[in-house]
């Protein structure tokens, strides 16, 4: 049922051998870890099932001179124990004529050469490092720079100029053009309160457009701003066809998206405040 | 989808024209309180609950009673005391000795307008039926549940004076108000012609203008009226700005709020705001609209810290610095 081979009976010290155990059943059959005294296991290899039989094999070695024997080892097979038979195995010694053979002295420790590998780690903690470093300037150093200077050259200019650059920009952009119209409107009335907000220092982003008219309205009847009726209306008119754009779907001919970008333009050159003149200039100028 | 802004319009042109005569009716006996019947109005449409507050003597229970003449339905009315018992709101089952059986008997909430007069002066347990019930629009008595007839609309009067023995009412359920409206003292114009008409003891009488089925035909409208994605983003703005005030430069206030507006306060903002331009005879919502009702949708749904409080500083004044400061689409 069970049976123990060896491929050899003499080996030289450290030399290997094979140690096959074979069991002729291959279901329910234990084989426990084996053991030896004098020998070593070097490898072994996982249990070959073949078609009637099971078989595995180990490598051994034996580092001290002598007759060792491999005992008999015990396999189970369906729960009853079965022992394979002992063996013998010589592990001589070599012969070495030491008048003749030349001594060496012992080497010291020698260092391995370097690899990529050795770096690898150092190298991608250096790259990460330099990733995060490189993004953290440019958004906190570069693009608040180019923010700033954008910001800078807008602010630079005076609330008409300032005002008409953004509507040339917006006309290079071919939004209308490109059937955005709502995105036209929204920046073309943001435009022309923003320069509402510059020019007459008071919040007009934040404010509907009754407010904002009403406003206005009101800077004009205590005189404060310098406007025509008409331009209130065309204001009137500019932010009432915008809220129809931006909040009713409301789709404007290309002739009337003209007309109120004409409009804006012509309302951010009418709709300044009024130049007070100190008494002393005016007695200066009489 | 794609939403047809004119024919919306038409529709409310149609439908809206009660409006006029309502407001009509309404103003033949409340004089000076324009805001007050918008905002009833705006309950009217947007089937939402409203809390009155204002001083004794300003006509809140009036104009409640006013709009339930004007509106051809049931109204009742619920004054509010301490001893006053759950049942007595939503009613209860009584013996019947001839039939030897328990019978429901229903209790005042079953009308389509209710009238909770001064609601903060009954206990938690009575006002809890109240706002249940109001959530709900159903009612159980026994083993019976009954659905409450649509239109369903709680109008709740309090008054801010004489606060001894009231049981103000929890932040969780003043939630459940769609509006609430602080009534300020009429103009003196106002007030001359108030005191000559109770003066002179003629008092006009109020007579049904509009049925049921025209406000739940309007309520239909309402709904419909197209609300853009750049308002959408507005309302949200202002309620994001009630919870992280930071985010919209508004770090100031952050150690003013408690707590911001719930879910329920941006649902009931944009519904007030459609409501609002359905009354405005609009078929879309402008910022406009969203500005005439976020006091009335908000005031009740943001809570102030002790160092609000002690500042003096409002849950009005906390909505005015956020709207001044959220850009206008």
């Amino acid at each position: 049922m069970v049976r123990a081979e060896i491929d050899t009976t003499n080996i030289r010290i450290g030399e290997q051998f094979q140690l096959k155990i074979s069991v002729a059943e291959i279901e329910n059959v234990i084989i426990p870890k084996i053991s030896l005294i004098g020998l070593e296991i070097i490898d072994s290899t996982r249990t070959d099932t073949l078609k009637n039989s099971l078989i595995r094999r180990y490598i051994l070695t034996g580092f001290d001179s002598g007759a060792f024997y491999i005992p008999q080892q015990q396999i189970f097979v369906k729960n009853q124990a079965f022992l394979t038979d002992s063996l013998l195995i010589n592990v001589a010694t070599i012969r070495i004529d030491t008048t003749k053979v030349k001594k060496f002295p012992i080497k010291t420790i020698q260092k391995e050469p370097y690899t990529f590998d050795d770096f690898s780690l150092y190298l991608y903690l250096l790259l990460a490092i330099l990733a995060i470093v490189g993004f953290w300037i440019y958004w906190f150093v570069i693009r608040k720079r180019e923010s700033e200077i954008e910001i800078s050259t807008y602010k630079a200019l005076p609330p008409y100029e300032e005002a008409l650059l953004k509507l040339t920009a917006l006309d290079e952009k071919l939004l209308w053009q490109n059937n955005k119209t709502k995105e036209y409107y929204s920046e073309l009335t943001e435009i022309v309160r923003g320069y509402i907000e510059r020019e007459l220092k008071v919040p007009a982003l934040e404010k509907t457009t009754d407010e904002v008219l009403e406003m206005i309205n009101i800077f004009k009847k205590s005189d404060t701003v310098d406007t025509s009726k008409e331009t209130i209306e065309l204001l009137k008119d500019l932010f009432r066809e915008a809220d129809l754009v931006k909040f009713a779907k409301s789709k404007p001919l290309a002739i009337e998206i003209e007309d109120d970008r004409r409009d804006a333009e012509y309302i951010i050159g009418n709709l300044k405040p009024k130049t007070i003149i100190k008494e002393e200039e005016e007695d200066e100028l009489e | 989808m794609d939403v047809d802004v004119r024919a919306i319009n038409e529709k409310i042109e149609k439908e809206s024209a009660f409006i006029d005569i309502l407001t009509l009716e309404m103003n033949k006996v409340i004089v000076g309180q324009k805001q007050m019947i918008e905002s009833l109005l705006i309950g009217l449409l947007g089937n939402g609950h409203i809390l009155l507050e204002g001083v004794p003597g300003l006509a809140k229970t009036l104009a409640i009673n006013t709009l339930s003449k004007a509106v051809q339905a049931s109204f009742s009315r619920v004054q509010f005391t301490p001893d006053l018992l759950p049942a007595d709101v939503v009613g209860t089952m009584i013996y019947n000795m001839k039939e030897n059986d328990f019978m429901i008997k229903k209790g005042p909430i079953f009308a389509n307008f209710v009238l909770a007069d001064e609601i903060n002066r009954a206990p938690a347990k009575v006002q809890s039926a109240l706002l249940e019930a109001m959530q709900e629009r159903q009612i159980t008595i026994g083993d019976t549940t009954f659905k409450l007839d649509e239109p369903f609309l709680v109008m709740a009067t309090q008054n801010p004076v004489e606060q001894e023995g009231t049981y103000p009412l929890p932040e969780a359920q003043v939630d459940r108000f769609m509006l609430k409206v602080v009534i300020d003292y009429p103009k003196l114009q106002d007030e001359q012609l108030i005191m000559r008409q109770n003066l002179s003891g003629e008092f006009a009488t109020v007579n049904p203008v509009i049925s049921v089925a025209q406000i739940i035909k309007a309520r239909a409208v309402a709904n419909e009226v197209y609300m853009d994605e750049k308002i959408e983003k507005y309302i949200l703005d202002i309620i994001f700005a009630t919870r992280y005030p930071e985010k919209y430069n508004l770090a100031n206030l952050k150690d003013l709020i408690n707590f911001g507006a719930s879910p329920r306060g941006s649902i009931n903002l944009a519904k007030a705001a459609k409501c609002y331009a359905f009354i405005k005879r609009r078929g879309y919502v402008i910022p406009e609209d969203v500005r005439a009702v976020v006091f009335d949708v908000l005031r009740h749904r943001i809570g102030i810290t002790y160092e609000a409080e002690a500042e003096n500083v409002t849950s009005v004044d906390i909505i005015n610095a956020i709207i001044n400061e959220i850009e206008v689409p």
